[in-house]
């Protein structure tokens, strides 16, 4: 049964990540008031960037960091649980995840660096300072969820949750999970921080020299990383689903919720998304983990 | 879709992939960009067609040389075009690539845009209309089917033509040159 | 009022006897004058009240052998347009540069550097901008023939008159 679930985790990661691309499109485009493409356009993407007859290579490095990051994210996808199915989790793997969260942006940092291009470095050099905006009150709020339970399993802090709807974390530790909600788009990488990838500032940053099949694993990364995050918090704020059928309308609600943010504002400076995402959501973390250090004794 | 079309794509999704997922490189040539920000904002929206606008040419696969082509533009225009990857289409929109247009006596715009890359379609007009983009979109479409649409072909294997033809109006490119190299 | 151009047109005239100042309308004043007082009659416009230089451009008098330069000057207080005209050799053309008195001119006189041949003395940068690796004569000049130049550099074919 572990067996099965290892190979099932990534194929329904992968099913899902592809169609938030496409719902994301279709939803964005009614927003703005005209019809949008069809909802299986990511797949047609996919299949363009797959079957196109040239793929530039920047070099061994610029191919190693792509996979690399790819394969971060898969890695990650084991480790979270779905409903029932476990994957790889066991006691001490909210740890691992946290570690194996480096993974992406330092593939992608490294598939930049090669392609030697100035707007790439730019796009690095933000993810980064974003990377160390958003870590500040995730970590916060992780730390408050592992001393609440006082585990550091994130099945544990899952099964935890399933008792009751008030068991959620949501009404146990209402301000870290409100750190989180607020930072959410940050990790993801959308509105209003979607300064990394700019198209009309940045010439798409990191992703500048990527063509073909290598922007294929690229957009497949970045639609991973969507589902891991939001998975994340389903997981540890919205009590995890007893089956895999309410985990993933818990996870499409959270994610349309910041879609509908993503379809809305416009975009924060660097400056004012490091101020933002230290600000209200690090003091709200700081004070749910003292609020849960002080009530766990 | 019905069962013939999805017949049709299980037997090649490479052409399936490259028709309804058309990336234009958002090059402003020249006065014809005007007509571009209509055609993809919400009201004539392009993203139905899946064609939308990408900042950097390696990840696009259309490439719409929009107005009149003066010396200087052309020099980019070849470099844009050089970096993109195949199977890449280009579209000559408006009149002045087509014979000059309103420019055909002037001293420093291109007269014909095929002798310097190879065009796979023209769109006529001074501006032409949203309507008409779409509709040569959809043309286009009918050209990749029956693999007609092959100017990146024509271009690798007629280079020499392409390349004296580039030589002669703009001698100072740093690919002849040489300027540049690191 | 027709009195503010008068009472510019009456100072003028007092001060540079060799100037030909005309009111085509109302809220216009030409001046036409010599290349020598040209640089003095700027310097005494600009001031009284004509700060703003909009424009330098050129006129080419093929059948005269003369190229004229217009100086065109806007007064924000007295809302007068004044255009400041005057006549240089069409042979090997080249006068003063006004950057002392409007460091803006710079662009417009590398502008008429690169379209009429003219060189300004005094512009350290008369570069090239607008057109690229130009291996010809000033395309601006009457006696530029453009049709030929046309079909040799871009081989265009003939077409059906």
């Amino acid at each position: 049964m572990q067996f099965l679930s290892v190979i099932v985790l990534p194929l329904l990661a992968f099913m899902v990540a592809v169609l938030f691309l496409g719902l994301s499109r279709k939803i964005t485009a009614r927003i703005q008031r005209r019809y949008g493409p069809p909802l299986y356009q990511p797949v047609i993407d996919v299949v363009k960037l797959f079957t196109q007859e040239e793929n530039i290579s920047h070099g061994p490095v610029f191919d190693l960091g792509v996979m690399l990051a790819l394969g971060g994210s898969v890695a990650i996808v084991l480790f979270i649980p779905v409903g029932g199915m476990l994957g790889l989790s066991s006691s001490g793997d909210l740890l691992v995840v946290i570690y194996l969260m480096l993974l992406p942006p330092l593939g992608m940092a490294l598939a930049a660096g090669a392609s030697a291009n100035p707007n790439a470095s730019i796009g690095v050099s933000r993810k980064l300072i974003l990377a160390l905006a958003y870590e500040v009150p995730f970590l916060l709020a992780i730390l408050a969820v592992m001393i609440y339970g006082k585990t550091t399993s994130l099945m544990e802090a899952t099964q935890s949750q399933q008792s009751s709807v008030l068991a959620w974390g949501l009404f146990r530790l209402p301000l870290s999970a409100l750190a989180t909600f607020l930072i959410l788009p940050a990790m993801i990488g959308m509105r209003p921080f979607d300064m990394v990838t700019a198209p009309q500032e940045i010439a798409s940053g990191p992703l500048v020299e990527f063509g073909g099949k290598y922007l294929a694993i690229a957009s497949l990364q970045s639609a991973l990383h969507l589902y891991i995050v939001i998975a994340l918090f389903v997981n540890l704020f919205l009590g995890g689903g007893a089956n895999a059928g309410t985990f993933l309308a818990k996870v499409l609600v959270v994610f349309v919720a910041v879609l509908l943010i993503n379809a809305v504002y416009p975009r924060f400076r660097m400056d004012q998304g490091l101020r933002f995402c230290w600000k209200w959501p690090g003091l709200l973390a700081l004070v749910g983990l003292i609020i849960a250090m002080v009530s766990r004794g | 879709m019905d069962r013939a079309q999805i017949r049709k794509i299980l037997k090649s999704p490479g052409k399936w992939g490259q028709k309804y997922s058309l990336w234009v490189v958002y090059f402003c040539t020249g006065c014809g960009i005007i007509e571009i920000p209509p055609v993809i904002t919400s009201r004539w929206d392009a993203e139905r067609f899946g064609v939308i606008p990408v900042a950097t040419p390696r990840q696009a696969n259309l490439f719409l040389i929009t107005g009149y082509v003066s010396l200087k533009t052309l020099g980019a225009i070849i470099r844009t075009y050089d970096q993109m990857p195949d199977p890449k289409y280009v579209v000559g929109f408006g009149s002045c690539p087509i014979n000059g247009g309103m420019y055909w006596d002037s001293y420093n715009t291109i007269k014909h845009l095929d002798k310097y890359i190879p065009v796979d379609g023209w769109i006529s007009g001074c501006m032409p209309r949203p309507e008409a983009i779409f509709i040569a979109v959809t043309h286009l479409w009918t050209l990749i089917d029956k693999e007609l649409a092959n100017g990146y072909k024509r271009y690798k294997e007629e280079y020499p033509y392409y390349e004296e033809n580039q030589r002669q109006v703009l001698p100072h490119l740093p690919k002849f040159t040489g300027a540049g190299e690191t | 009022m027709i009195e503010v151009e008068e009472q510019q047109k009456n100072k003028i005239a007092a001060n540079f006897e060799n100037g030909e100042v005309t009111l085509p309308r109302k809220g216009r004043l030409v001046v036409t004058i010599s290349k020598e007082s040209l640089c003095s009659l700027l310097l005494f416009l600009k001031m009284d009240g004509f700060e703003h230089l909009s424009l330098i451009s050129c006129v080419d008098w093929l059948g005269e052998g003369e190229l004229e330069l217009v100086y065109h000057l806007w007064s924000y207080q007295k809302k007068i347009h004044a255009m400041v005209k005057t006549r240089i050799d069409r042979e090997s053309p080249h006068f003063l540069s006004i950057i002392p008195l409007f460091r803006h001119a710079q662009t417009y006189e590398r502008e008429i550097y690169e379209m009429f041949g003219v060189r300004f003395e005094g512009n350290r940068r008369l570069i090239p901008f607008l057109l690229d690796n130009w291996q010809g004569a000033p395309p601006m000049r009457k006696d530029f023939d453009l049709r030929k130049y046309v079909k040799e550099k871009f081989d265009v074919e003939e077409r059906a008159e």
